[in-house]
């Protein structure tokens, strides 16, 4: 009765965490990600959702191979693009640190993680630029694309092998 | 600070319904202020010239009803009521 | 000249985060002033027209440390107007949701939030740094209680098992069974928190609260229970109005809830522990008598040593409902009658202190009207009293300082500040 991947359900199948939060307008763009993409991907990814809180997320990832993490973020972006940052040992980039809408951020999760080695082999974070978060409100119009295709790339994504190596890119 | 995250979101809105709607000139602004909102009605208007400046609403008329419903749902927050905006190829040039 | 008209009606947002205005004048505190955004006012309105049973799913998301407060507050007061009484197993399972969330979200605050700040950290990630030993104990702490809650809430992000009635479904005994082992092992690490609280250095402070909780004859009170202070209320949920009023303290400020008359009152561990404390299990006691923390505990400061004792408390408690489940016969008991509408109240025992939820019911069902008062706008006014009194003594302090020690007095009261993390925004004017 759980979704919550256990620790036997085998690390070498990607995981991807859509974060946010349904009732609070962009901030549900992880979710609806994970929504359109989990018919997409079948069996070749795990596809779960996280309310954003920074331990939550230690214990959803730890001991993962490849992590795909999808949230809302304001960085100053245009409505709707993305970007697509590959987190390696060092903190998340400052355009996404800290513009999370929950609490302890991911930044936070990223932060802590590295000081107490419970990273993911390897971590990927997806953030789509947000307009609003307010309650009950549906999502943006912008968002909603920026939702499209993002859940295009995370499936194209999955069909390969290994992930793509760019450190980041803006669309 | 609330106030200021407040009034930087109303003049991003500003800018953005005025390019949406292809609006040169905003002649009117209606506002709507929570009884419990964190800006006061008195430093709102003190803050409205360095609000709208720059954008087509800087020469607009400022049209503020304050609210005392504390039971209001929206009674913490600022509403953007409605803009009275010449019609874009208006003769009528500043 | 043409004109038109659009019609915009747009909202401007605030982001859930929290100011502090601090006023010094001629070396005394002028004015003390802490600003909150409460999402629970939104979510007021956005429950109107939507049916009764929408309203724990809904209120759940208001909170993302709290979903099961949020879900029995809701529950609770529908049951109330429509006369269902939930009993046996399946009280007893929530009483065990309750205890899954007090450990989880105390876990987070004591570790994570409030110790950086007794041992000089900025963060919990800078603390880990050095010492990652105690973080990591906080964070399996908070596994445990994230157990808990999985197994009876149905999902990680949100409860959704929860319904006006019961659950959608209930464990057998032997998936129940299975958190045995996670929650002895908590208890042990709880056991050992008390006494890892117990040697942090305490400032010195002691304020004169009046204690506010819910109290139960029988239990140390979390679902159900008079509402109870320190100064002789004694009141059920739907006669809340008696004892309690919500007041606009400033114009340019949030609703408080305070005591009729305007004084302020504290909710919360402290609270629960001056008014119920004897209801602890023996162990709870014991420890708290050999840590020598005091009946009733008047030193902010030394709430983490409360919640630590909590957290003991609700592992055993835990392990007690585990014990003695029985499956109930049916996950949920359905409303019996013809409902005519009306009026629904309830408190729970949030982590944080009493959450207040109120309904009114048209005759089918749909909601006309919700009150939600959380534990932190009902201690914001008790809250300001704790930073005037810190700043009081303080005041040869440089302005840095001054910040982080009321930052600090803010904390000790585990408030719904975009989760209590250093998003405050804090100002000292000195004139």
């Amino acid at each position: 009765m759980t979704e919550v991947p256990s620790e036997r359900s085998g690390s070498g199948t990607p995981l991807v965490i859509g974060v946010g939060n349904e009732v609070r307008g962009d901030d549900a763009a992880g979710l609806q990600v994970t929504r359109e993409l989990r018919p997409l991907v079948g069996d070749r990814a795990r596809v779960v959702d996280c309310s954003g809180s920074a331990t939550e997320l230690l214990d959803l990832w730890e001991g993962q191979a490849r992590v795909y993490l999808v949230d809302a973020v304001r960085s100053g972006g245009a409505p709707g693009t993305w970007c697509r940052v590959l987190v390696r040992d060092q903190p998340l980039p400052s355009s996404l640190a800290g513009t999370s809408t929950h609490g302890l951020s991911i930044a936070s999760a990223v932060a802590l993680g590295q000081t107490l080695g419970r990273m993911p082999g390897q971590l990927v974070v997806f953030g789509i630029e947000a307009v609003q978060f307010d309650p009950g409100a549906d999502l943006s119009p912008e968002v909603r694309g920026g939702v499209r295709e993002v859940t295009q790339a995370l499936a194209e994504e999955l069909g390969r092998p290994t992930p793509a190596t760019t450190s980041r890119e803006r669309r | 600070m609330h106030e200021e995250a407040m009034l930087q979101d109303l003049r991003r809105k500003l800018v953005e319904v005025t390019a949406r709607e292809a609006a040169p000139r905003v002649v009117r602004v209606r506002l709507w202020l929570g009884a419990l909102s964190h800006v006061s009605e008195e430093q709102l208007r003190r803050e409205w010239p360095r609000i709208v400046d720059g954008t087509p609403a800087e020469s607009a008329a400022l049209d503020l009803t304050t609210s005392r419903d504390f039971e209001d749902p929206r009674a913490q927050g600022l509403v953007l009521v409605s803009l009275d905006v010449e019609e874009s190829g208006s003769t009528n040039e500043r | 000249m043409t004109e038109r008209t659009i019609a915009v009606d747009y909202l401007t947002r605030v982001e859930g985060e929290g100011s502090l205005h601090v006023k010094l004048e001629d070396g005394r505190v002028e004015h003390v002033e802490l600003r909150i955004f409460e999402p629970p006012r939104f979510f007021e309105a956005f429950l109107r027209g939507r049916m009764y049973t929408e309203a724990p799913d809904i209120t759940a998301r208001i909170c993302g440390i709290c979903p099961v407060a949020y879900q029995m507050s809701a529950v609770h007061a529908m049951e109330q107007a429509y006369g269902i009484s939930v009993g046996g197993a399946l009280r007893e399972l929530r009483r065990l949701f309750y205890c899954g969330e007090w450990i989880e979200s105390h876990a987070l605050h004591v570790y994570l939030l409030h110790t950086p700040d007794f041992l000089g950290y900025p963060d919990a990630v800078r603390m880990a740094k050095d010492d990652p030993e105690t973080v990591k104990r906080g964070l399996a702490l908070k596994k445990a209680g994230n157990a808990v809650m999985q197994m009876l809430g149905g999902r990680e992000i949100h409860p959704i098992n929860v319904r006006v009635g019961g659950f959608y479904r209930v464990p057998s005994r032997e998936e129940l069974e299975s958190l045995r082992p996670t929650l002895e092992s908590a208890l042990e690490i709880a056991e050992e928190t008390v006494h890892f609280a117990a040697g942090l250095p305490f400032p010195d402070a002691e304020e004169d609260y009046e204690f506010v909780a819910l109290q139960h004859p029988e239990e140390y009170a979390m679902n159900e229970g008079e509402i109870v202070s320190s100064r002789g209320v004694r009141v059920s949920a739907s006669r809340f109005d008696e004892a309690f009023e919500r007041a606009p303290v400033a114009y340019t400020h949030a609703l408080q809830s305070v005591r009729k008359g305007g004084t302020p009152y504290l909710v919360g561990a402290l609270a629960r522990y001056a008014l119920n404390g004897s209801q602890l299990s023996p162990r709870a006691k014991s420890i708290a008598r050999e840590v020598g923390l005091e009946p009733v505990v008047r030193n902010p400061f030394r709430s983490i040593l409360v919640r630590s004792i909590e957290m003991v408390y609700a592992c055993e408690e835990a392990l007690r409902l585990l014990s003695v489940y029985r499956p109930p016969e049916t996950a949920w008991v359905e409303p019996t009658g013809e409902f005519h509408g009306g009026v629904g109240a309830a408190a729970t025992e949030a982590p944080r202190g009493l959450l207040f939820h109120r309904y009114q019911l048209a005759s089918d069902g749909r909601i006309e009207a919700a009150e939600i008062i959380a534990p932190t706008a009902q201690n914001q006014k008790r809250i300001e009293e704790d930073v005037r009194h810190v700043v009081e003594r303080s005041l040869a302090l440089d302005d840095a300082h001054l910040t982080a020690l009321c930052e600090r007095a803010i904390r000790n009261h585990d408030p719904c500040i975009s989760c209590a993390t250093h998003f405050l925004k804090l100002e000292v004017e000195r004139a």
